[in-house]
């Protein structure tokens, strides 16, 4: 898991620098699913989900 | 009030300072804190240690084996998550009970469940005493210290989350849609492939968001159940 390689840079060899580097990276990681599932959400129908009158 | 009319600003704006500062003490500055610290290696360049976690075997897949835990936990979440919550959607007399039951995991922390399940799913648990008392499988179960213990974790502690908003998004959608549907002779099959589908997707889409990147990030389950003595799981 990289959350264990951020904590083992960070408390382990105390390498604060490195650890927030995977910390971005696992952000960046993130943000990339993230947003091509928000991407795909675009293509599909938005509007309201109630009935009206019609 | 006489000055209220005068005064361009709006005093119940100062109920949003609280939180702001909130959320730039804990989480704008720490970020940026963290992704300035992230530029300034111990030595070598600014890149530095972007070039190294890159460049070290040990490091860089860790982005591999955490996406492929993240996905399957997700979409199994998601998956089981939405056609129970379809069933809860009308109203039952055990509707309440079973929402509870389901929901219960979500009070219970990662910790707890991941200590839970060390007892529970261990060599020595229940689960594997009780399949080789009933000899249903004989062999040795390993469901502690790898891969399947973090999934079955992230299943455990994903699952109502998921369940929560999918339910919350289904009983949005007016039901009169299916019944008019049912009017023109769709069973409940392409009920819910025309109808409810489709109308979902879109909650599907943020659930699906939510799960992961909660799965993504999941901390104590990973050190609890993932890691072995020697190698990082």
């Amino acid at each position: 898991m990289i959350s264990i390689a951020a904590y083992e840079a960070a408390f382990e060899q105390y390498d604060y620098s490195l650890a927030s580097a995977i910390a971005m990276i696992m952000g960046f990681v993130q943000l990339v699913i993230v947003a091509a599932v928000l991407g795909l959400r675009n293509l599909m129908y938005r509007g309201p989900v109630t009935g009206g009158k019609g | 009030m006489p000055g209220a009319q005068r005064a361009p600003f709006d005093r119940a704006l100062l109920l949003v300072v609280p939180a702001a500062a909130f959320m730039l003490l804990l989480f704008i500055y720490p970020f940026l804190y963290g992704l300035a610290l992230s530029f300034n290696p111990k030595e070598g360049g600014a890149m530095a240690n972007y070039a190294h976690f890159f460049t070290t075997d040990n490091l860089w897949p860790t982005i591999w084996t955490t996406l492929r835990l993240a996905i399957p936990a997700t979409i199994i979440n998601v998956g089981l998550a939405l056609p129970i919550a379809f069933k809860m959607r009308v109203k039952s007399r055990y509707q309440r009970f079973a929402t509870t039951l389901l929901v219960v995991p979500i009070t219970l922390g990662t910790v707890l469940i991941a200590e839970g399940m060390l007892t529970y799913f261990g060599p020595k648990g229940w689960l594997s005493q009780f399949l080789q008392f009933t000899h249903l499988y004989d062999g040795s179960i390993r469901l502690t210290h790898n891969y399947w213990g973090v999934l079955i974790s992230l299943v455990i502690s994903g699952f109502p989350f998921a369940f929560l908003l999918i339910l919350s998004y289904i009983t949005g959608i007016d039901p009169v849609l299916a019944r008019a549907a049912s009017t023109l002779g769709a069973d409940p099959r392409s009920q819910f492939r025309h109808i409810y589908f489709p109308l979902l997707l879109p909650g599907l889409a943020m659930c699906f968001c939510l799960s992961f990147v909660q799965a993504f990030s999941v901390f104590p389950s990973a050190v609890l159940l993932g890691r072995r003595r020697a190698r990082r799981a």
